[in-house]
């Protein structure tokens, strides 16, 4: 039995390999980063002094927080009805809904960001339906806006659908044959059993825009600047190390928070797997 | 024959519990020997232990005095048929049948003939073809016997291998695992919770509680004289009477109705219930204990549920049981 | 029906439109003659694809993200695989901070990971070279292919297992015969995550990429944002071939196996 035994032990060192090419192709770099925003140009606390300092780099953040609640919001507006819709819907059209989710959640980052770009020009297709001068949508909030929460809402939409599906509907029924109106039903038996699932989606939703960097990018303008992106133009412009080295420290911090609340509320692996 | 079992002192201890309290079992060759106890009683640990699957903390475990106890479970050649079967649905009936005999680097013809044998051991020459999902319960079953014994083991282990059947498809399994037993002449330890079947298959049955071997005989020992009250309760019905710090065992067939001037235990008619070809007549004596006797009684003899009768049984259907 | 559920199918048809529509766009516009981006094009060409072919510039980047692709796929399912393998059935110590560590590369924004490679790979001599992109995106790739393994695993019968044992099967052959088939939808599932993670990986490949190696989303990246190229639009729609080719084969398989 003793060889039995061995594999047992076994199966745990098979994470060795996992564990020790992450540690050192991933938390090390990530070790250096911070190493770095405390040393360079010189020790100390510099940087991020540098960064509570300066109004201009404050309203980055500001813009960034505004940002990801604006996208987090209409995420939540779109997805949530969507998501419900998707648990009552007839067969056939669950798979119509599901496909619309999956479409984007398959389709390269690029391609579709790149489609915003032609729809929402000057002289774009959107633009061509709205008559009299064209809207700006473009290189501003609305185009990030739009753009961001294409790419977020089959994030949020899955899990969500798997929270509500979930849901025992004979519960509403029974609320109902309680005395409870449908829309009385809703509220104060459907939608608090959905709430951890939607607040833990749309907590992610918002810390993924936090930290998001090619979509802000290409569809915002330069008023829009949010942190990743400030983040590539210390680097490639004026080659502050130490200082992008505190940004990405600040943003890894605030992320880490967040997520940590979103933990709480459910399992995180699961909303990562829920895409699959 | 070969196939002789013998379980030596064998503990199973797991983080806070006892699995296995120092048990020891001698099964013979060619055997029929049932595991019996309620769930937690350790029957399925002790099954394990002798498959290889758990390691015992301490003890050994023999087959024809040669000690196995740290061989791993692939070197045992034991037969194992699994709750629930453990078919593999990747593959056909026949390539499960093959498994084993491909391991062994059997092939061509000789393969193709040996798992043809087993399937019509089984009665399932036709479905070789099949994949396990496509098959009824009771065919699984058959599947996964043919696959334990394809390659001739000298013990087959059962564990719980009807448990998810229905009751009369399990009663015609039960007689062709029988007919097996008797056909390959090779030891069987059978694993399970039902002391119906315990009683009607096995050569001996060894009763477990808590981790010990509370008694192992025949069938009939263990029927007529039980070592204690639990073994006494746990196969069939029994009616315990308190006598001067002993117990007296009369099982309900044993145990008379008559009218209340004639001697015996005085009781009252609690309830009367026809069950296939007799009477299932459960009365209360006035300390509130109930007894229960099966009986076929002329029906102008009827008691009805309320009349005062006197139970009374022959010496000789007693038994006295330590308590 | 009820006008308040006609109007969630109205809104949730908006959205779906929403969804899908200007992913859709591209194709039109990728068979435009103009040197312009122009929607609805005014005259057809296959100029852009055949630019595409022919400019060595997009070909190369194209051939180093599949050849990127391929072998982030093989190392993420060798990691991953045995990772999860460990996580579900082993003991081992540590447990939370271990599944923290694999989960933590999705988490963690990836412009973080980037500049934190970037300066560790600089000095290593590893930017602009295969190995670099493969041991990033790597990190990448890894935590979905523990997740869909892992599901698999856990679903897993182990009794099978125990049978192929009893059967006479050693522990290799036992994995071999066994369990591999048994788990490999999980492994397929994972092999498609860990790809399309990285064929689709700008950000890290934006500080990565030099001269001597551009990976494709980096090339479009430039293509949109330093100049618009309309070749964008022929390389947009081309991906989006293929990953349509791929979910109707995964549905034809699906469906004939059922």
């Amino acid at each position: 039995m003793t060889a039995l035994r061995r594999l047992g032990d076994g199966w745990g060192m098979l994470v060795l390999p996992l564990a020790a090419f992450l540690l050192v192709v991933f938390v090390y770099p990530l070790a250096s980063v911070l190493a770095r925003s405390l040393t360079d140009p010189e020790p100390g606390l510099g940087n991020y002094a540098a960064f509570f300092d300066s109004p201009v780099y404050l309203d980055v953040l500001g813009n960034t927080f505004v940002t990801a609640g604006l996208v987090t919001l209409v995420t939540l507006l779109l997805g949530f009805p969507y998501a419900y819709l998707m648990t009552v819907a007839r067969p056939f059209w669950r798979g119509v809904l599901m496909a619309a989710v999956l479409v984007p959640f398959w389709t390269s980052l690029l391609v579709r960001t790149f489609a915003w770009v032609l729809l929402l020009r000057d002289t774009g297709v959107v633009n061509a339906l709205i008559p009299g001068e064209p809207v700006p949508l473009l290189r501003n909030l609305a185009g990030i806006t739009i753009g961001m929460v294409q790419v977020m809402l089959p994030f949020a939409v899955l899990p969500m659908y798997a929270t509500m599906r979930g849901i025992d509907r004979r519960l509403l029924r029974a609320a109902e044959g309680l005395g409870a109106t449908p829309v009385f039903a809703f509220w104060r038996v459907y939608a608090p059993l959905a709430l951890p699932g939607v607040a833990a989606a749309l907590l992610l939703v918002f810390v993924s825009t936090l930290g998001f960097y090619v979509t802000p990018a290409l569809l915002g303008g330069p008023k829009d600047v949010m942190i990743g992106e400030l983040i590539v133009q210390q680097l490639s412009g004026v080659l502050r190390w130490g200082f992008a080295s505190a940004l990405a420290v600040i943003l890894l911090l605030v992320t880490g928070a967040l997520l940590l609340v979103a933990s709480r509320l459910v399992d995180l692996r699961k909303m990562i797997g829920s895409g699959s | 024959m070969t196939g002789a079992v013998d379980v030596r002192a064998v503990t199973k201890r797991y983080p806070g519990s006892l699995a296995l309290d120092e048990v020891s079992l001698h099964v013979a060759a060619g055997e029929f020997m049932t595991l019996l106890g309620s769930s937690g009683s350790g029957k399925s640990t002790l099954l394990n232990v002798v498959a290889g699957f758990t390691e015992p903390t301490s003890g050994s475990v023999l087959v024809d005095d040669a000690d196995i106890t740290g061989v791993p479970p692939h070197r045992r050649e034991l037969g194992m048929v699994f709750q629930h079967y453990a078919l593999f649905p990747h593959m056909n009936v026949f390539e499960n049948v093959a498994f084993p005999l491909r391991r062994r680097k059997v092939r061509g013809a000789e393969l193709r003939r040996r798992v043809g044998d087993a399937l019509e051991v089984v009665e399932l020459g036709a479905l070789g073809e099949r994949r396990p999902a496509q098959l009824s319960g009771g065919q699984q079953q058959r599947v996964a016997l043919a696959r334990a014994i394809v390659f001739q083991p000298r013990v087959l282990l059962m564990d719980e291998p009807l448990g998810a059947l229905d009751k009369r498809l399990r009663e015609q399994l039960q007689l062709e695992i029988k007919r097996l037993h008797r056909e390959l002449g090779i030891t069987f330890v059978f694993v399970t919770h039902d002391q119906e079947e315990a009683l009607t298959m096995s050569d001996r049955v060894a009763l477990l509680r808590e981790g010990r071997i509370v008694q192992v005989g025949t069938p009939q020992e263990l029927y007529e004289t039980p070592a204690s009250r639990y073994v006494a309760e746990f196969l069939g019905e029994s009616n315990l009477l308190d006598e001067d710090g002993g117990l007296l065992l009369v099982r309900p067939q044993h145990l008379r109705i008559g009218p209340p001037d004639g001697p015996g235990l005085r009781a009252v008619v609690r309830e009367v219930i026809y069950v296939g070809g007799g009477l299932r007549i459960e009365v209360e004596r006035p300390g509130g204990q109930r007894l229960v006797a099966r009986t076929t009684v002329r029906p102008e003899e009827l008691p009805r549920p309320g009349d005062e009768v006197v139970a009374h049984w022959s010496e000789h259907d007693s038994v006295n049981v330590p308590a | 029906m009820r006008p308040g559920r006609i109007a969630l199918w109205v809104l949730a048809a908006l959205t779906a439109v929403y969804l899908v529509l200007p992913v859709f766009i591209v194709i039109p516009t990728s068979f435009s003659a103009s040197s312009f981006l122009e929607f609805p094009p005014k005259e057809w060409s296959g100029r852009w694809y055949e630019n595409f072919f022919t400019d060595p510039v997009w070909l190369d980047s194209a051939l180093a993200s599949l050849r990127v692709a391929v072998l982030v796929t093989l190392l993420s399912l060798v990691l991953g695989t045995a990772a999860a393998l460990g996580m579900v059935r082993g003991r081992y110590r540590l447990r939370a901070l271990v599944s923290g560590l694999v989960m933590a590369p999705v988490l963690v924004p990836y412009v973080i990971v980037g500049l934190a490679v970037y300066a560790t790979f600089l000095e290593l001599g590893l930017t602009q070279t295969t190995l670099g992109f493969v041991l990033v995106h790597t990190a990448l790739a890894v935590p979905y292919v523990v997740i869909t393994v892992s599901s698999s695993l856990v679903s897993f019968d182990r009794r099978l297992e125990q049978a192929a044992m009893s059967l006479g099967a050693g522990p290799v052959s036992t994995f071999a015969r066994v369990t591999l088939p048994l788990i490999a939808p999980g492994l397929a599932g994972g092999a498609v995550f860990a790809f399309v993670t990285s064929f689709d990986e700008v950000v890290t490949g934006v500080f990565l990429s030099g001269p001597d190696l551009t990976t494709l989303p980096v090339q479009m990246w430039s293509g949109v944002r330093v100049q618009i190229d309309p070749t964008v639009a022929a390389v947009s729609t081309m991906l989006l071939l293929v990953t349509l080719a791929v979910f109707a084969t995964a549905g034809l398989l699906r469906r004939r196996k059922s």
